[in-house]
């Protein structure tokens, strides 16, 4: 019981780091129609930059987050310019296909990038909040997993909050919506794209700080989140923001579940397997359209 | 047939005559004889190891190239199967102690196996949702083979002491060995691919790439087209894979990573994705790329990355695009002035716009698709009344048309927010 309920528990805090990640994708998929591969870049680039600030310059563990976060976002409106903006709008091209190898591509090379500039060696980084809660019996739960679940409902509601009110978040449900339509109205989809990948960036540099203090930072500490990242938006449905929600909640349960159980290295194997499997059942996602399925 | 217009008829005969366009077997066996006494007159180990090298990212490219260029497949998992090749080689020389000829053979076919296991569920799937499930077949793969402890894969750390080809040859000797081995049979396979992808059933596949629905109602059968090319994908990577596990004499589990598929994604779409030339060109100038490279390991990365979305930006055809473009204007120039072509204009048309190289597939205009399938079409046998059969048969029919396949769908459509 109590194991199970210490799992649930590391679950939840996962699904939310999934969440906020995932929605970055989400986002650049509605906006521009293709997966944003470097994702998981812009939450390892937060963490580094989230490392030099708190360990080289000794600020507290708060500040970092806030320029991983800004850090991010930068990098995510690079990577707009260099890799998707020469993409957008040809007709020559698939640029579906061809972003997502443009996108994959810069990710690789910001790791690289980060090799030249920090060396191959992991980071350790320090968690927001030290020390445990106890809840009943021998369950305890890290302060820092409650700070982040706390940051990761506090940015879920932000941009439920930007893209219900503000001008901005309305032009990217515009431009997700009916592209076509937006731009007649006289919304400036240029701007849009590259807003949406700074939010995306910035998502993705929070995920990164807080999944910093879990994993260490190192070039390769994208890699899994975007691999994640990837099976939560799929599963989810491409586009659907509720469906990656609820997807990065399963996700994370599935994963902490089988963690608990059967041994953390059985987590990932597993959880490609019932991936692949609920893939052949239900083709277009959780919450995707059903014309996925037909092509 | 017999209701065509002379125009239809001389295109249709016009296409037929260019879907089986002849494959340049005989200037192959020159250039690979000619190649052969590379290592004979350069006498240098390092760059006939390089060549080997290359040569055996020829096959891996041409391989995966076949499933993602070719067919439009997004599979992302190709590193695995070239893997799962690698390892089945690598294992029967060290545990059942076979002898490493038999055991390419085996690899290979372990390669096609795993390749129609990976690729038969995401058949019906689209674009992002197959290259999901594809990467997702090759972690599986990845994850398990690091997380096995029992010794027989060698974990993390791979295995060694594979048996090689011709371990009785001196180091040198065995180098070349090598080198002529790899050569013919990359040569080979480029052959098979060019003859496949020239025969209707490789206009099938182009014409899939460029547009499903038109391909099905044209009565393209996709499951067994994406079957084969796939099952034929998966015995080059198997072949590629154990090659490099007898070379190397060994194999890790690092080979599937992000950085190896970043590479391979790198020289495909510089090569020119979707074409028979492409995946060679990219593996020679890619690898020779970062050979020169080699002092900075790490810039060498960046500098490829640079070069990709380089190319991505201005030439999304490729390398090869670039070449067949001004092989093309070449060859306007010299018929300038040489009057129409026989046939009247819609030949002409046809000869002009169904060029036996059908482009790169990242430079995708729909027209394409209309010619491939009425290449395809042109080609074919007139189809046979179908007989009902139920099972597998049935099954790889399934996709096509039916009475309700037109209806818009009911289902729900605001799922955004």
């Amino acid at each position: 019981m109590e194991t199970l309920v210490q799992a649930l528990i590391s679950g939840l805090v996962f699904g939310a780091i999934y969440a906020i990640m995932t929605m970055g994708l989400t986002l650049i998929y509605g906006c521009l129609r293709t997966l944003n591969m470097a994702q998981g870049a812009f939450g390892m680039v937060g963490g580094y930059a989230a490392w030099v600030v708190t360990t080289d310059m000794g600020a507290p563990p708060i500040v970092g987050l806030f320029v991983g976060a800004l850090a991010a976002a930068g990098i995510g409106i690079l990577t707009h310019f260099i890799s998707i903006k020469p993409l957008v709008g040809r007709k020559d091209i698939d640029f579906e296909m061809t972003a997502y190898i443009s996108t994959l591509v810069v990710a690789i090379m910001f790791s690289a990038a980060i090799i030249l500039l920090f060396g191959a060696r992991n980071k350790a980084i320090e968690p927001l909040v030290e020390g445990r809660l106890h809840v009943f019996g021998t369950v305890t739960v890290a302060w820092q997993q409650v700070a982040v679940a706390a940051v990761a409902l506090i940015c879920l509601g932000g941009l439920s909050l930007m893209l219900s009110r503000s001008r901005q978040g309305l032009s990217i449900m515009a431009v997700a919506q009916q592209f076509d339509a937006a731009k007649l109205m006289g919304v400036p989809a240029g701007r849009v794209y590259w807003v949406t990948m700074a939010l995306a960036g910035l998502l993705g540099g929070i995920a990164g700080v807080l999944l910093a203090p879990l994993y260490f930072v190192s070039p390769s500490a994208g890699d899994l989140p975007i691999l994640k990242g990837l099976t939560v938006a799929v599963v989810a449905g491409l586009g659907s923001i509720r469906g990656t929600i609820y997807a990065a909640f399963i996700i994370g349960l599935i994963e902490a579940l089988v963690a608990t159980y059967f041994g953390s290295l059985w987590s990932l194997p597993v959880l490609f397997a019932l991936i692949i499997v609920f893939m052949i059942v239900r083709p277009y996602g959780l919450f995707g359209k059903r014309e996925e399925e037909r092509l | 047939m017999s209701d065509m217009t002379p125009a239809a008829a001389a295109k249709a005969k016009l296409a037929r005559t260019l879907a089986w366009s002849k494959t340049p077997v005989v200037s192959t066996i020159v250039a690979v004889i000619v190649l052969a006494f590379i290592p004979l007159l350069w006498r240098n180990d390092y760059i006939i190891s390089l060549l080997v090298l290359i040569l055996l990212f020829t096959l891996m490219t041409q391989s995966w190239n076949l499933t993602i260029g070719m067919c439009g497949i997004w599979n992302f998992g190709q590193l695995a199967i070239i893997a799962i090749g690698g390892y089945a080689t690598g294992l029967l020389t060290i545990k059942l102690d076979m002898s490493p000829w038999l055991a390419l053979p085996c690899g290979m076919l372990a390669g096609g196996l795993a390749a129609v296991i990976m690729v038969l569920p995401s058949i019906r799937l689209r674009g992002i949702y197959a290259s999901m499930l594809t990467f997702a077949f090759a972690e599986v793969v990845r994850l398990l083979i690091i997380a096995d402890s029992s010794g027989f894969s060698g974990g993390p750390f791979g295995i060694t002491g594979v048996k090689g080809l011709f371990d009785s040859l001196s180091p040198s000797w065995n180098l070349r060995a090598y080198f002529w081995l790899t050569l013919v049979l990359s040569a080979a396979v480029m052959l098979l691919i060019h003859r496949m992808m020239n025969a209707p059933f490789g206009m099938g596949l182009v014409s899939l790439r460029e547009s499903i629905r038109f391909s099905i109602g044209m009565g393209i059968n996709r499951r067994v087209q994406f079957i084969v090319a796939t099952l034929t994908s998966g015995l080059i990577a198997g072949l590629a894979g154990g090659l490099y596990a007898t070379f190397y004499h060994g194999i890790t589990p690092t080979f599937m990573g992000l950085g190896p598929m970043g590479l391979m994604v790198i020289m495909v779409v510089v090569g020119g994705l979707g074409t028979v030339r492409g995946p060679i060109i990219g593996a020679f100038a890619v690898t020779i790329l970062s050979e020169l490279l080699r002092d900075t390991v790490m810039w060498r990365l960046v500098v490829q990355g640079v070069l990709l979305l380089v190319v991505l930006a201005f030439w999304p055809a490729g390398i090869d695009g670039l070449l067949q473009r001004s092989f093309d204007k070449l060859r306007g120039w010299m018929n300038v002035g040489q009057g129409e072509v026989e046939g009247g204009p819609d030949a002409a048309v046809v000869a002009g716009a169904a060029p036996v190289e059908l482009g790169s597939s990242l430079s995708a205009p729909a027209a394409r698709a209309t010619e491939a399938a009425s290449a395809v079409v042109a080609a074919a046998e007139p189809p046979k009344p179908a007989k009902k059969v139920g099972g597998f048969k049935a099954w790889l029919n399934a996709d096509q048309p039916k009475a309700d396949d037109g209806k818009p769908d009911g289902s729900k459509d605001g799922d955004k927010g």
